[in-house]
Formats: structure tokens, sequence, C-alpha cells
């Protein structure tokens, strides 16, 4: 069974991973891919399409333009918990062990 | 995300419009504001609530409208309003369509129409497909393609096709990072509305078409507006000619849409019935249209005979249509109805693909229809008399 996502607040006392600043032309979902791929040490085709966990073009269209600064989104994909927020996305690896 | 010209915002414009359409309630809402001069919100969604429930307006009450109301209010009417296809008053709470061109095409006024539309979530997966400028691009390279397409070959040629640049001038980091999109974002939608086919293994995608796609929407890619290949009921006298593979394959894929009773095709080369035409010619059958179709490769008759028995085909052994004075032969014919036609000749052979450009008419009295039926009615004759299997050559 899986575990339940963690709350925002429960991040405030972990130091992230990664953490990827975005810029203003970069599509978030993108930078999920990548970035976890990197971090797990494969290649972005190996990994298990991101459209099987959440919808790719709704995440970006949730951080498009200027009102979305009060957002955030909290999801896991793979072995990492995904947050993004409208100025970086930051990655922790999941405690397999525990969770 | 910032639009930076004109370009980009028109073709963000026909990302949006489709978006729109991707929702049955916005569908409806559209179909009820044409031709009204404007509704307010709450009317809106009486008539939506009315429409799901099937019953009376009056018998609608406003408990039961309010969620639909508070839905419209914050979800529809907005991206509506945003993509300039309604107007909203917010002080009277009005919404009045405007006279964007996209609700005078056609295939929009039909998709839109409640009364003759039966299968909405299949129309919402097809708008939700079409709604990325990426995606129409990658179908509109699949419907041209005669064999299933590897993953990667199909990400080098959208790179091309965005750029407006050679195959061979296109980077491998682009290539990877479109590769990387299709992967995650945009095949998996293409699988989910069943667009096409993924072998894993093989990396190879194969395209399926879809019976409610209409071609000039995956085309409006190619320009920034959505345009028609095929105008709405105008007929004209005039001979219209076609210029480059893929306008006359989508000009002739669209006859195929708009056949009601007959469709005669004839492809003198292999290769020329490509993935897109064959969705399209399936179609037909099941409309219930006599189609029927030479080809001189026994591969493709088999495949047709196979996957479409319901179609009449035969090897056309003559020298069909040698135009005599053309520097070309005939190289595909596409005859919808007897009134509308496309003629397409082969020129000269550039890396392995013949040029091609082609000629069409349509309307009853139209000059080619007219010529193509007097050369064509007694073989039709002959085709129809002989029925579904055809064995001596024509």
């Amino acid at each position: 069974m899986m575990a339940k996502l963690p709350s925002d607040a429960d991040f405030d006392s972990v130091e992230p991973d990664e953490v990827y600043s975005l810029s203003a032309d970069d599509r978030p979902s993108a930078a999920v891919y990548t970035t976890v791929a990197e971090l797990s040490g494969q290649q972005a085709l190996e990994m298990v399409p991101l459209a099987e966990t959440i919808d790719p073009e709704a995440l970006d269209l949730m951080f498009d333009g200027p009102k979305a600064t009060e957002a955030n989104a909290i999801f896991r994909y793979a072995d990492y918990y995904v947050v993004v927020t409208s100025e970086e996305i930051r990655f922790y690896e999941v405690d397999t062990e525990t969770s | 995300m910032a639009q930076t010209n004109s370009t980009e915002t028109a073709r963000c414009d026909v990302d949006a419009v489709f978006d729109c359409l991707s929702h049955r309630h916005r569908r409806y809402l559209l179909d009820l504001l044409r031709g009204r001069t404007s509704m307010t919100e709450s009317d809106l969604a009486t008539h939506i609530v009315a429409w799901e429930r099937a019953k009376p307006l009056i018998e609608v009450t406003r408990r039961e409208c309010k969620e639909t109301l508070s839905t419209l209010h914050h979800l529809h009417l907005p991206k509506l309003a945003a993509s300039g296809l309604v107007e909203r008053d917010e002080t009277d709470q009005t919404v009045t369509v405007t006279d964007n061109p996209v609700l005078q095409t056609a295939s929009v006024l039909d998709a839109i129409d409640t009364t003759t539309t039966d299968s909405h979530d299949s129309l919402d997966a097809v708008f939700d497909v079409l709604a990325t400028e990426r995606r129409r691009t990658m179908l509109s390279i699949l419907a041209g393609q005669y064999h299933p397409i590897k993953r990667r070959t199909l990400a080098r040629d959208v790179v091309a096709q965005e750029a407006d640049i050679d195959e061979k001038d296109v980077s491998v980091d682009e290539v990877d990072a479109v590769l990387a999109s299709i992967h995650h974002v945009h095949l998996p939608k293409l699988l989910d509305a069943g667009f096409v086919e993924y072998d894993a293994e093989a990396e190879t995608v194969t395209y399926e078409g879809h019976p409610a796609l209409r071609v000039e929407w995956v085309e409006s890619s190619m320009g920034n507006e959505i345009s028609e290949t095929v105008a709405s009921d105008e007929e004209s006298g005039d001979i219209q000619t076609i210029d480059g593979r893929s306008n006359i394959i989508s000009y002739g894929q669209s006859l195929c849409e708009y056949a009601d009773d007959e469709l005669f095709l004839l492809f003198t080369k292999t290769g020329l019935l490509e993935a897109g035409c064959f969705t399209r010619i399936a179609d037909a059958v099941d409309r219930g249209v006599d189609v029927y179709l030479g080809s001189p490769d026994s591969q493709v008759r088999e495949r047709v005979k196979e996957r479409m028995p319901g179609v009449t085909i035969w090897e056309p052994k003559r020298d069909w249509l040698n135009l005599p004075s053309s520097e070309g032969r005939v190289g595909r014919l596409v005859f919808a109805d007897r009134e509308a036609v496309m003629l397409g000749t082969l020129g000269e052979l550039e890396q392995g693909v013949h040029q091609e450009s082609a000629i069409a008419g349509r309307g009853t009295n139209n000059g080619l229809v007219t010529l193509m039926r007097e050369l064509l009615n007694p073989r039709l004759g002959l085709l129809e008399a002989e029925g579904h299997d055809i064995q001596s050559p024509l």
C-alpha cells in the first residue's frame, strides 16, 4: 500500500535532495521528468511516463503566469516527492524503508 | 510562457479554442449562445441541468443549478472568454457569443451540435488531444505515414516541422528533448484517446485515426487559424490546384470524409495510400458509403481486403488516365459521390518520393467533375455490376 503523501509542513524541516530553479520559459513538467531521471541515474525515456502519475499539462498550466505565485503542488514521482512552486521545484528522495 | 510575438499568440489561440471544445458543457454553451443576443449565467446553468437530466426547463430547481452555476462562473466561462469565443458582462452577469470565425466553421458547428452528437466522451478526448500544437503536428505526420513509424523518427520530424527546417539540420539535443516530451506527455494522451497504437519493444507508433477527427482540425497547426480544406457547401465552377504532398494527402482525406454515397479511389503506385487514408476509408464504409479501391500493389489489396471487407477492390492493369499533355502521370484519384474530385499527378522523384501536384473540382456542374464522370461512369457501371469480388483486371 502506498504511504500517505506528506503535507507541505512536513518538508519544512527537511533538506531537499535537489532544487531546480524555474525560469520564465521552463515547463515545470519537463523539469520534473528530466531531474528525477538524473537523480535516479536513468534516461528520461527509461522512466515511467509522468502522465501516469499526474497530468503534466495541468501542472504546467497551474504555474503559467503571474497569477500562480501563491500556488504549489506536491506529488510523488518514481522514488521522489516533488514540491513545485512558481519559483522552484524541490525533490526529496522517498525513504522506501519506512514508507 | 510569456508570449513574444503575434504568431505565437495566434497559435495559442488555436490551442485555447480546442481546449474550450474539449468539455461537453462548453460545447453545449456555445451551441446555446449561437443565434441568441445574450443569456444570463443562471439561464445557462438551468439549460445545462435540463439537458443533462433530460427534463423540461421549468422543472429545474434553483438548488439543482447551484453547483453547475459555480462551475460555469469559475471554470467554463473564464476559459471561453479567454479564448475569445464569448464576452462576459460582469455587472449584469450576461454572456454573449462573439463573431469568432471558428464558430462559422462547419466541422466545429457539427461538433457542438448536441442533437446530432452522441459520443460526448470521445469528442472530449479528441479535442483534448488537439489542444496542443505539438500533438496536432504529430497527428499530421502520423496520418501521412504508410507504415508504423519509429518514435525517434517521429520526434525528429516534429522538430523539423516546428522549426520549419530540414530534417538533416535537426540537432540531437532537440530530438532528445522532444522525444522526452512525447514519452512523458503526448504519447500517453494519444494512446488514451485511441489515436495510435504503440509497440514498446520496437518503439514504433502506428496511426489508428479517430472517427470523430476532421482533417482541417489537424491542419490548423500549419496555418495560424482553423481553415477548411473543403469549404462548407460552396459549389464552384473553378478548378483548384493543390501543391505539395501533405496538402494533397489532406485534401484527399477530406474528400473521403465528404462522401455520402460513393467513393471511388485509385492509387497507381505503392506508398500513396497512407495510414490516415486507411482509417478514413474504413470510416466511409462504416457510414454506408460504397467504396471502390484500385491499387496495383497486391499487398495493399490484401491489407484492404483483410481490414475492410466491405470495400470493392480491383487491380488497375491498363494505363489508367495517362494525361496526354501533362508532364506527369496520374498517381492518385479520389472521386466522391461523383460530384467532387481530386486528381494527383506524379512528377520527378526526389529523395525516393515523387513530387506531386493535383487538380481538384467540386460541384455537380464543375468542369473537371463533369469530365471525370464522362470518363469513369462506364467503368463504375462495370464495377457495380461485378459486385464485390472483382477477379479480372480492369
